[in-house]
């Protein structure tokens, strides 16, 4: 049987691709999202300039899409940190939950008994160990005993979204609010382990930057130290190594299943880090209706968009927060939901093509079978 | 077959074959690796169309256009890489795609007519197993099963006994003799002389694409086959005079070490390389050479014996203490082994190195050593088409295996371990490397050189040892050892046998 | 190559806001008088529950008033981030918000504090604001008469109770449905399952399938999807509903079902606050002021139970009737006050479940 089409990879990319191939990814987005809001009645032009309004156009709106980047950022770290490695943990959303419910307690637990400082590291590192330990649950039978990672971190997710409504909506933990007695919520935090807002640091800036905190610097902080530790160490270069083909790892003498469990560890780690700096955040308490949102299955989408390069996760993340952002209002023109959502993913499904063009090139295939490789090889 | 022509990429796979199957014949098929045997059965077998010539069939031409149509006609082939559903049973397996299932053959018939063959042939096998539980001899026979069911007349096995215990070879034979009684055909792929002799009726023995005789196995000596199939015309010039040999640096002793499949493969090897020496190791693919270097890298421990790198007990220390501990050591595979695919030749060359200085500096990494290093490394040993952020896996092999020497031999140590260094590799390359060895022989180092290519050990080693079976079953100095010997042993003829 | 992707980004970004500087401004603001209002909903509004019959109310309040400019957010999720969907309708223009779904009460409380001249009014919450004011309505009227019809219809004398989350709102309509099944027959029993969602259509069909297995013959629910209905219809039993006339999902076992009439209270708002007379307060409807009422009878209910329950029904309108008496018995068969009915924690007696989930 013969293919009509070859797809292989490019190599080296010539840099006017790399410039371009987004770039018109993103225009035929645009352009088919055109043509499906034409289609459905809507105005082309005044869609897309509501939602570059709405996520761009005015502080706040800015502000708003930094602060919807900021946990993006950090679970799109980890399935980048893990995807490089052929960690396939897609358990960024129960990480996540499970680093919510570790800082959540921990701050509980506190109280106001410790200082303003100590308390919110303490309550997001909390959260980083939480989303750690959930990823250890999946690592160490990956490890050790070859379990599929896919499997258990997808199932794990389901458990970590059960235990943190339970902890809520089931049962009179310490984490429910005693005084909610008409619905239940999350006990809301001590202010001292809450992360201050830049408006709180610098009264001038509320009103440029509203209800961003210090979480975001976090973040990107976090995403600039995985680059260092991935490109500029010895343990990073083992990783990339491991990552590229375990053979040549552990050829080189890299021990292979311990990066794999140490790279498994750091991605759950970013994924509660994200759910700890939400409860330290914006949120304030451990709230399930604030924290189910499928961040951690986004993280995903940004980091494959970002070609798993720690940096470019950050403003991948702040563009898909700007996108999921500007979704509610364009309801507000008229635009139904359903639509919003499926311009949404016409977008991201162009652009995720559009980076695998640049990974790889589409020929037509030369005239020789394609199996002579293998039976050649076999008699090798 | 009448001159068959096979090209791929302009290489010449089938150079005007012409090949003889009478019926009730199992036939043998000798040769080195890429002597054309393979891409012959191919041709016969319906998978690839010739360039050339044509098949007679009962005297009839035939054009097969897919192995399918070569079935329909009579002929298969059980291919070394089995295709069988794992999932499913022996009897789900037989009736896939067969065209009277399920028409004319019904599930009971399937079951009866697996034990009516089993029990003709000799080779039991369980219908109602999944193929999963079954052993590779047993997989082994399904496929053939499912050639019988299609009534081929002609079975092409392609080196069967590879993946085959001892005592599943000589099952397999027993078959084949039963079958070729009945009337049927078998062409048998090997390189094995001692399989030739027992099992087959006729050899034919391939070199280079071409046909280089053809003898009743009855009449063929086994040096006469060696010969033919190593080819001796072309005397290649050994290294000239003996460097000074010095203490020790790599000791090997009764190591014994488990293969993929938790067999024994290498069974209790002892081996001493001293400074200044290449010892060679001769041996068909399969019979422990793997095994052997594996265990001494530290990629695979051992179930008995030790290990000593200049001196040092290194049985049970990681890869990277016996790098350190000077074991340089080009893999076989470059590419997925060697090199980091993915990563630049830069990268690449830092990939033994990279955990010391002048490479990390601190807790992080000189990017500018990566560079200066590199770049020096790349020019000193002429390695063309790197380019910045190029991946390794671009570069062609000539290319890679200067990178992968580059890296090992710029780096402190005391042996070279190389496997099959100059395999794929073109005229220009093959001569770099191989000087390159015996420079780091000249230098000092103690080379362990394991290869198929009999050419290169007989032009570069000290001395050769020659595996069979996971042990050494003959050892030559560079003086007196002579292909036609080396062969005999590598096919499994002791010298009693032999004799 | 970091650097090429950065600029490609900011060129993209350039070229986008190139496009909305030539569209310019949104238009059509030149109107003084137009009163733009807001409505978010936690669902879609086709699901033909909660949300469907606040957006029924919507589209009442857009056609009976004149010179307003009704905008309507589905699927909005509750939690911090709708504060953003607040602010982004504030920004709009939008001087009258409606949250139809109490987990927007503290994004909403934020916003309200934040904007003093937008006005907004949150369902089901407790928390208020100068500019936020609650409602809600008295289901439990029309839980009562439903019970009454399930209560009649029930042959096995157990009714099954697919409910979303053990919290004051939601007992308190069990408690009234029960009471209202007992005053027709007082040998009934009526066994809560608890869901902990109040929209996941298999979720809630597996619970009403659990009761039916238990012998069950009659469903009610506090969700707000279809789901234990369909389940009712297939097993042959019958169905009390919520928030909306079912009946064409499951006609056969349709009985009658509380349901919601928003768009007076949200004429009246709009009103009021277009005239400047809207002040702070926590409204609580019922069916006197028409809020609250019962779905049309399915034709399974017979005519004696029908005229029975509408007596029951002018008698509560009339107010010669409450729902709850001052004293009840528990489920443990002890007496005790009613309580505060907001605040209410314990079943009454007849009720098989737990109260704390």
């Amino acid at each position: 049987m013969t293919r009509r089409f070859i797809v292989e990879p490019r190599g080296v990319a010539d840099s006017w691709v790399k410039l371009a191939v987004p770039v018109a990814s993103v225009v035929a987005a645009l352009v088919l999202g055109a043509i499906f809001l034409a289609i459905t009645g809507n105005s082309v032009i005044e869609v897309y300039a509501k939602m570059l309004k709405t996520a761009f156009g005015s502080w706040r709106g800015f502000s708003e899409t930094l602060v919807s980047a900021t946990p993006l950022i950090l679970t799109g770290l980890a399935a980048a940190v893990a995807f490089k490695m052929l960690v396939w943990n897609i358990g960024g959303e129960g990480q996540l939950l499970i680093g919510a419910v570790l800082a959540s307690g921990v701050a509980i637990m506190m109280g106001d008994n410790v200082p303003a400082v100590a308390a919110v590291v303490l309550v997001i590192s909390a959260g980083a160990v939480g989303g750690a330990l959930w990823a250890g649950i999946a690592a160490a039978p990956r490890v050790y005993l070859g379990t599929n990672e896919i499997i258990t971190t997808l199932m794990l997710n389901f458990i970590a979204i059960n235990l943190m409504n339970y902890l809520v909506f089931g049962s009179f933990s310490p984490w429910r609010d005693p005084d909610a007695t008409q619905f239940p919520q999350g006990r809301p935090i001590s202010d001292r382990a809450r992360l201050p807002e830049f408006g709180e640091l610098i009264p001038g800036l509320k009103s440029f930057l509203h209800r961003l905190d210090l979480g975001f610097v976090i973040a990107v902080v976090v995403a600039i130290l995985i680059w260092v530790v991935l490109f500029r160490t010895p343990w990073g270069f083992g990783y990339r190594v491991a990552g590229d083909s375990a053979g040549a790892a552990r050829y080189a003498g890299v021990k292979v299943s311990r990066t794999f469990f140490a790279t498994f560890l750091m991605s759950g780690a970013a994924a509660g880090l994200a759910g700890g700096i939400m409860v330290a955040g914006v949120l304030g308490k451990m709230d399930p209706r604030s924290l189910e949102l499928g961040l951690g299955f986004t993280g995903i989408i940004v980091a494959a968009l970002a070609r798993l390069n720690p940096v470019v996760v950050i403003p991948v993340a702040i563009l898909l927060g700007a996108l999921i952002n500007s979704g509610p209002a364009l309801q507000s023109i008229g635009v139904p939901s359903s639509t919003a959502v499926m311009l949404q993913g016409a977008i991201l499904i162009f652009a995720v093509a559009g980076e695998f063009l640049i990974r790889n090139r589409i020929r037509r295939p030369d005239a020789v079978p394609t199996e002579v490789s293998e039976a050649e090889g076999a008699t090798a | 077959m009448r001159g068959i022509n096979k090209s791929f990429y302009g290489v010449k796979a089938n150079d005007d074959v012409d090949f003889d199957l009478g019926v009730g014949e199992v036939h043998a098929l000798l040769g080195e690796n890429g002597a054309g045997k393979s891409t012959m059965c191919s041709v016969l077998a319906g998978l690839y169309r010739p360039d050339s010539g044509e098949i007679l069939l009962d005297g009839e031409p035939v054009a097969f256009g897919s192995p399918k149509d070569a079935l329909a006609a009579g002929v298969g082939m059980v291919y070394q890489h089995f295709r069988l559903v794992m999932n499913f049973t022996v009897a789900e397996n037989l009736a896939l795609g067969h065209p009277d299932v399920p028409t004319r053959l019904s599930e009971k018939d399937l079951v009866a007519k697996a034990h009516e063959l089993g029990d003709r042939y000799d080779f039991p096998v369980d219908p109602n197993a999944y193929v999963w539980q079954l052993s590779v001899g047993q997989q082994q026979r399904v496929e053939i099963l499912k050639l019988l069911y299609r009534e081929a007349r002609v079975l092409i096995l392609d080196e069967p006994t590879a993946v085959l215990t001892p005592q599943e070879g000589e099952a397999l034979f027993r078959t084949m003799r039963l079958m070729a009684e009945d009337g049927r055909s078998l062409i048998f792929v090997s390189h094995k002389l001692n399989e030739v002799k027992a099992v087959s009726d006729r050899v034919t023995v391939f070199r280079d694409g071409r046909v280089v005789g053809s003898a009743d196995t009855v009449d063929a000596t086994p040096k006469d086959l060696a010969r033919m199939m190593v080819g001796r015309d072309l005397d290649l010039p050994k290294r000239s005079g003996s460097a000074d040999r010095g203490a020790v640096v790599l000791s090997v002793r009764d190591l014994a070490v488990n293969d993929d499949r938790g067999l024994e493969g290498l069974r209790g090897v002892s081996i001493d390389i001293r400074q200044g020496e290449v010892v060679g190791i001769a041996g068909v693919a399969g019979n422990g050479q793997r095994e052997l270097t594996h265990a001494i890298a530290g990629l695979r421990a051992p179930t008995a014996g030790t290990v000593e790198l200049g001196g040092k007990d290194v049985t049970s220390r990681t890869v990277a203490h016996r790098i350190d501990a000077g074991l340089a050591y080009v893999p076989q595979s470059r590419l997925g082994v060697g090199l980091a695919s993915g990563l630049t030749a830069e990268e690449n060359l830092a990939l033994k190195g990279y955990r010391k200085p002048p490479y990390a500096k601190g807790r992080l990494l000189d990017q500018d050593v990566f560079k200066s290093r590199g770049d020096k490394l790349i020019d000193d040993f002429d390695v063309r088409g790197v380019r910045p952020g190029l991946p390794v896996r671009l570069l062609s092999g000539g290319n890679l295996q200067k990178v992968l020497f580059a890296r090992e031999v710029s780096q402190d140590h005391i042996v070279l371990m190389a496997r099959s260094p100059t395999r794929g590799l073109d005229v220009g390359a093959t001569e770099q490397v191989r000087n390159q060895i015996l420079a780091e022989r000249d230098a000092g180092i103690g080379v362990l050189l394991v290869s198929e290519d009999l050419d290169e050990l007989l032009s570069l080693s000290d001395r050769i040892l020659v595996f069979y079976e996971g042990k050494v079953v003959g050892e030559f100095s560079a003086e007196e050892a002579t292909p036609e010997e080396i062969g005999l042993l590598m096919a499994g003829h002791t010298e009693e046998g032999a004799a | 190559m970091k650097a090429t992707r950065f600029k490609a980004l900011a060129i993209l970004v350039l070229a986008l806001s190139l496009v909305a500087a030539a569209c310019g401004d949104d238009s059509g603001e030149g109107d003084t008088e137009e009163l733009k209002v807001a409505f978010v909903h936690v669902g879609p509004t086709s699901d033909k529950g909660w949300s469907w019959a606040h957006d029924q109310g919507a589209k009442y309040l857009e056609a009976n008033m004149d010179n307003v400019n009704v905008t309507t957010l589905e699927s909005i999720p509750e939690g911090a981030d709708s504060l953003r969907v607040f602010e982004d309708l504030i920004a709009d223009g939008n001087t009258l918000i409606f949250g139809t779904s109490f987990g927007y009460m503290d994004p909403m409380l934020e916003a309200a504090a934040a904007h003093p001249e937008v006005t907004f009014l949150h369902a089901t919450g407790y928390k208020t604001a100068d500019n936020m004011g609650t409602y809600f309505g008295a289901a439990e009227e029309g839980r009562y008469l439903a019970g009454m019809v399930a209560g009649s219809v029930t042959e096995t004398n157990l009714i099954g109770y697919v409910a979303a989350f053990p919290i004051p709102e939601v007992l308190r309509g069990i408690n009234a449905f029960t009471l209202g099944a007992q005053e027709v027959n007082p040998d009934v029993t009526v066994q809560v399952v608890w869901t902990s969602t109040w929209f996941d259509p298999p979720v809630e069909g597996n619970a009403a399938q659990s009761l039916l297995d238990a012998g069950a013959d009659v469903i009610s629910m506090h969700q707000d999807s279809t789901a234990p209905g369909l389940a009712a219809e297939a097993a042959g039993a019958k169905w009390a509903g919520y928030n909306t006339d079912m009946e064409e999902f499951a006609p056969d076992a349709w009985l009658t079902a509380p349901v919601w009439n928003w768009g007076p209270f949200y004429l009246k708002t709009a009103e009021a606050v277009r005239a400047g007379t809207w002040t702070t307060e926590q409204y609580y409807g019922n069916m006197a002021d028409g809020m609250v009422d019962i779905a049309p009878y399915g034709s399974s209910v017979p005519d004696d139970v029908r005229k029975l329950v509408d007596e029951r029904k002018a008698q509560i309108i009339s107010g010669e009737f409450s729902v709850f008496p001052a004293t009840v018995t528990d489920q443990d068969g002890n007496q005790r006050d009613l309580g505060d009915i907001f605040a209410m924690d314990y079943f009454v007696q007849g009720v098989v479940g737990d109260p704390a989930g």
